[in-house]
């Protein structure tokens, strides 16, 4: 993370050299800038296990049926900008999506059977985003970074073979409530190719391209009880997002 | 983002070079769906009618020297330039047409085929709703037309239809061959060779107290293994499986197996036997709503006092 860091800031102050020397030969007009569009992957590990750790990893049920490996989760996100003075302060929404599929487990004798079971996941978020793009703006440092907060609806599908799975009369479907927090930061790309970036604003409209890494910490089980299917997690996420 | 654009020009129009130069350019096809050139039939549509569709995707002008027709026939055989004594005419296409609409369709009556055509000389020595057989029978196109070179026209170049196939099929598929089974919940997966002339595969069992095999699922055949449901765990049945062809023909079944269905924990059912309390739905975290819920109400509050002040 710290040789990460190292490059991109090195990549900005030689980025920020050759902007300044364009700004000041072809000052940049900009088309009018409203959103932020991103799209990211994650390898998600919900702390499933959470409440059983004091169980021996065998007899956690995520360790048990998906050896305790992370999902793969996708996630877009869109957001508006409806505030732009000092950085940017933001409203979106985000979708996303993971699963894992595993072997189910014969009842009687624990041996792991021919028959699969699944988790599948679809995080929305409700997201207040704020962007501190001043420096990027002002001095340009293609270095911006943000946080945000979301307000998170998770349906969640507990999968056996291609059904929703049954336990009695007690459906392993259904939707979990919680709170998530976002730090992250974005490398603008424009600096790589400026003429190019122009270009996409002028025919596309898309005034920024960036490169960002971000660190989320999610609580999924915050007033639940302790043995609640939790799917809290920390997880980074990285991505490409788009200004327009 | 020019050079990505270049780049996907590019690999479209490689793309679409690569379809054309695959596509048939006059063809006959199933007018159902345009991709199959194959019909296939059993005794059942003896008596049917097949709608063809016939389409020119050329390039060249079929019309430039003369104004030959598409002749259309159906023949037991391979297509050939010209139809045989005994095969069956159908209306010739007018070369305005094909050059000008472009696609269009005809209809064959099963029963006319020159395959159903006992006094034919060129195979057709069965009668539709012969059982036991197989029979392929094509639709065939030829078009006369010639190049203008700017000094006259060339000679004419006979151009044939992608023909359509129609199968008469009344043979069954052999019988499917079990290479694996599973227990399942409720359930069983079997695995099985692929069978090349079926369509279908379908799984059939019989518990000890059914008086006859009733089908769980069906498949298809490209599959390799099914799956069937609608068992009780811990209950002993006889699983077979059958093969179904196209024309809808019933194989022989395959040699049956035992399986006996289990009680499995999926990652719920084991969640819930660790000793975990939820019970799925709109669950836990009621106060997980409340930031929102706060959210909404200063949401609302802003708004009226902003009607206020004005």
């Amino acid at each position: 993370m710290k040789s990460s860091l190292l490059v991109a800031l090195l990549l900005a102050s030689a980025a920020s050299a050759q902007q300044f020397e364009l700004s000041e030969t072809k000052k940049r007009i900009e088309s009018p800038r409203q959103m932020f569009f991103e799209a990211k992957l994650s390898p998600y590990t919900p702390l499933l296990d959470r409440p059983f750790l004091s169980q021996p990893a065998e007899q956690r049920p995520y360790y048990a049926v998906f050896g305790g490996g992370p999902m793969l989760m996708g996630e877009i996100e869109l957001d508006y900008q409806f505030f732009q003075k000092f950085g940017s302060l933001a409203g979106g929404v985000s979708v996303g999506y993971a699963e894992k599929f595993g072997k189910a487990i014969d009842q009687a004798s624990g041996m792991r059977v021919d028959q699969s079971t699944g988790l599948r996941i679809i995080p929305i978020k409700a997201l207040l985003v704020y962007r501190w793009d001043y420096a990027k703006e002002k001095w340009n440092i293609p270095l911006v970074p943000y946080v945000k907060g979301a307000f998170v609806a998770m349906p969640y599908f507990l999968l056996n073979g291609t059904d929703v799975e049954l336990y009695g009369v007690q459906r392993g479907e259904g939707v979990k409530f919680g709170l998530a927090g976002v730090l992250g930061l974005a490398l603008q790309m424009d600096f790589l190719d400026p003429r190019l970036a122009r270009d996409f604003d002028s025919s596309v409209g898309v005034n920024h391209t960036y490169l960002f890494a971000e660190g989320t910490f999610q609580e999924m089980n915050l007033f639940g009880t302790s043995t609640s299917l939790d799917f809290s997690s920390q997880h980074f996420m990285f991505g490409l997002g788009f200004e327009f | 983002m020019k050079r990505l654009l270049t780049l996907s020009v590019l690999v479209s129009s490689l793309g679409a070079f690569a379809q054309t130069s695959i596509l048939p350019q006059l063809s006959f096809n199933r007018v159902d769906d345009p991709t199959l050139d194959t019909f296939t039939f059993g005794v059942s549509q003896c008596n049917d009618s097949v709608t063809v569709r016939w389409s020119n995707t050329l390039t060249i002008n079929l019309t430039q020297c003369g104004q030959n027709p598409l002749k259309v026939w159906a023949t037991t055989g391979e297509c050939l330039d010209t139809p045989g004594a005994d095969d069956v005419r159908y209306d010739d296409i007018p070369a305005l047409s094909v050059q000008a609409i472009r696609q269009g369709t005809f209809t064959v009556k099963i029963a006319e085929l020159p395959g159903f055509n006992a006094s034919a000389s060129d195979g057709g020595l069965t009668v539709c709703g012969t059982t036991g057989i197989s029979k392929t029978q094509r639709i065939c196109g030829n078009i006369e037309y010639g190049v203008s070179s700017g000094f006259g026209c060339s000679t004419t170049t006979k151009l044939a239809a992608t023909p359509l196939k129609l199968v008469y099929d009344t043979a069954p598929p052999v019988a499917p061959t079990i290479t694996q089974y599973g227990a399942l919940d409720q359930g069983v997966r079997i695995g099985f060779d692929t069978i090349s002339d079926a369509a279908t595969i379908t799984v059939e069992a019989k518990g000890p107290t059914d008086a006859d095999w009733r089908q769980l699922a069906e498949t298809a055949a490209t599959n390799t293994q099914i799956q069937g449901k609608g068992l009780q765990n811990a209950v002993t049945y006889e699983v077979r499986l059958r093969a179904i062809d196209a024309a809808g023909n019933v194989s022989e079944p395959s040699v049956s197996v035992e399986v006996t269905p289990i009680k499995t924990l999926g990652f719920y059912g084991f969640y819930k036997q660790a000793g975990g309390s939820d019970t799925g739905g709109c669950s836990s975290t009621g106060l997980g709503l409340l930031p929102l819920l706060v959210g909404l109400f200063a949401l609302r509050r802003a708004r009226k006092q902003a009607r206020s002040n004005t």
